[in-house]
């Protein structure tokens, strides 16, 4: 839509016709007894003189910002990039939020642990996954047991083995979770074993999980998300300059 | 006699004023009012501007003081010099250059008045500039030749005549019996000026008028290419040797008009190129003020 802005390139030719016009008027030489002579049209001027050049092609160039910083224009000039991310960020919704500042043939490596997204993402440009899941820190948390069947309940948390170890306090504390016994024992594997996800999904988030790597194919029907703001500030200080330079030109020339 | 390219060269009247007059006799009206050193009344003390063969040598030898011998009486008449400095009297000559109607104009109303001063006439000023009415009271001595010759020198040509009004307010001076010199271009014809000499003539004043034009103007005989009024702002014109057919027409029309009102209303108007020599006007205006 704001591309259609480009369009108005035309309005350049304003300051130039203007610029022009009154180096015609110019021309003529004052002469005592003119009124003698029958009135002609403004000489047409053969070769295209303009008065104050300076002026001019400040003005042209203070309409061309005006006229860009309307249309908002992108310009492709990333190539071959390597997309440093850690867990926390997402790399691939970033590249695609600005997409359209990448070269057509650029191509992407992402490294670093890189959260699979739901839906495989659809980009112009193919982007290489080297990413690798990290050894699981080992993790100590803290659990105080009430209620009923203590003992056994205990007994399962200290025998749980792996990267998180539970630590069993003996009264709840500021550091520990607690852990609110049902009144009877779960009878099998699975319903324990429910219960003790659902008890975990309440108090610890999920650990997000690791694209394994790959590399995703380049879409060339793929959306291109509308953006902006990439130039829009170096052109609206570029247009006050230039704004600020032609009044004071412009003011210095009328004296 | 000197050529009018010398004026060029310079803008002091003074030097001017030497070198047109130097031969030539002078005189601007004839009559019974006896000019310098016609009748010896008394002596005065010598003041710079008064000039040497008025100074009594004799007495020099004696008193070893300058003296001058003062004529019996002064003139009656008053002469009044009336300048048009608008903006058309800047036109150039188009053949020597440096020269224009306004510097023209300024020498040869000087030269008269130092006439007047040498006669014992008393002379005024008037200069017409930019809408505006510059008057100096009419004198005699040569106090107010520097007076008046200073005032000429500072008239540049700009700006348009003053409105009818204000020139007709300017004009109250004329009670006694004055000469009036006009410099114009009068390429305005009627106009404020116009109807202003035309009025001092009905008040029985005797009314010169100089009107300048340029060998250029005369011949029809421009540059080709694109010219505006000076006075008239809007609008271009343009010559070509098409155009120099309609042009000596249209002039010869209003110059034709000037000229048959004047008569009517019987205001010499003696017409001069500005490339001609000063002298030869100047001898010719008073020449044929001299007839009447």
């Amino acid at each position: 839509m704001s591309s259609l802005w480009w369009w108005a390139l035309p309005v350049l030719l304003l300051p130039i016709w203007w610029h022009r016009q009154r180096r015609r008027q110019v021309l003529a030489t004052p002469l005592g007894t003119a009124r003698f002579l029958p009135k002609s049209a403004p000489r047409q001027l053969r070769a295209w003189r303009w008065v104050d050049i300076v002026l001019l092609l400040l003005r042209c160039l203070l309409l061309a910002t005006l006229i860009a910083w309307l249309a908002d224009p992108i310009i492709a000039w990333r190539g071959d990039t390597v997309l440093a991310a850690d867990s926390s960020k997402d790399a691939i919704g970033w590249f695609r939020g600005r997409e359209a500042e990448w070269k057509p043939d650029a191509k992407i490596v992402v490294t670093g642990p890189q959260t699979m997204a739901a839906t495989q993402p659809r980009l112009r440009h193919q982007v290489e996954l080297k990413t690798s899941a990290p050894p699981l820190a080992p993790v100590v948390r803290h659990v105080a047991v009430v209620g009923a069947h203590a003992d056994v309940w205990r007994a399962m948390f200290a025998a749980i083995d792996g990267p998180v170890r539970y630590v069993v306090d003996a009264a709840p504390g500021p550091a520990s979770v607690t852990w609110q016994s049902p009144a009877e024992l779960p009878h099998d594997a699975a319903a324990a074993r429910a219960l003790f996800e659902s008890w975990q999904r309440v108090h610890y988030p999920p650990a997000p999980y690791i694209a394994p790597p790959q590399v995703l194919a380049a879409d060339p029907s793929a959306p291109l998300q509308r953006q902006s703001g990439a130039l829009r500030d170096q052109l609206l200080m570029a247009l006050i300059a230039l704004f600020a330079l032609e009044r004071g030109l412009a003011h210095v020339r009328k004296r | 006699m000197v050529a009018s390219s010398l004026l060029a060269h310079t803008r002091n009247l003074d030097l001017v004023i030497r070198h047109v007059l130097a031969g030539l006799g002078h005189g601007i009206h004839a009559g019974v009012e006896r000019g310098a050193g016609v009748e010896f009344s008394e002596y005065r003390a010598y003041v710079p501007g008064d000039e040497w063969r008025r100074v009594d040598w004799k007495l020099l030898a004696r008193a070893d003081r300058y003296y001058v011998r003062e004529a019996e009486r002064d003139s009656h008449v008053a002469v009044w010099l009336v300048l048009d400095a608008t903006a058309s009297m800047a036109e150039p000559s188009r053949s020597i250059a440096g020269l224009d109607k306004i510097a023209y104009a300024r020498s040869v109303l000087a030269c008269i008045a130092a006439i007047a001063q040498r006669q014992g006439d008393a002379f005024g000023l008037v200069v017409l500039q930019d809408g505006r009415t510059a008057f100096t009271p009419a004198a005699r001595g040569p106090r107010q030749l520097h007076r008046v010759l200073a005032q000429l020198e500072q008239a540049e040509a700009t700006g348009v005549l003053p409105d009818a009004a204000a020139l007709r307010s300017a004009l109250h001076f004329a009670r006694s019996p004055s000469l009036i010199f006009a410099a114009s271009d009068f390429l305005d014809w009627p106009s404020p000026l116009s109807e202003a000499l035309l009025r001092l003539r009905h008040m029985r004043h005797d009314v010169r008028a100089l009107l300048l034009q340029t060998q250029a103007e005369v011949d029809a005989d421009f540059a080709n290419g694109a010219y505006r009024d000076p006075e008239q702002g809007e609008g271009q014109f343009g010559f070509d040797q098409s155009r120099q057919g309609a042009y000596a027409a249209a002039r010869d029309a209003h110059f034709g008009a000037v000229k048959a009102q004047s008569r009517q209303h019987d205001v010499p108007l003696f017409a001069a190129r500005i490339e001609q020599a000063p002298g030869d006007v100047l001898r010719a205006l008073l020449k044929q003020s001299g007839r009447r």
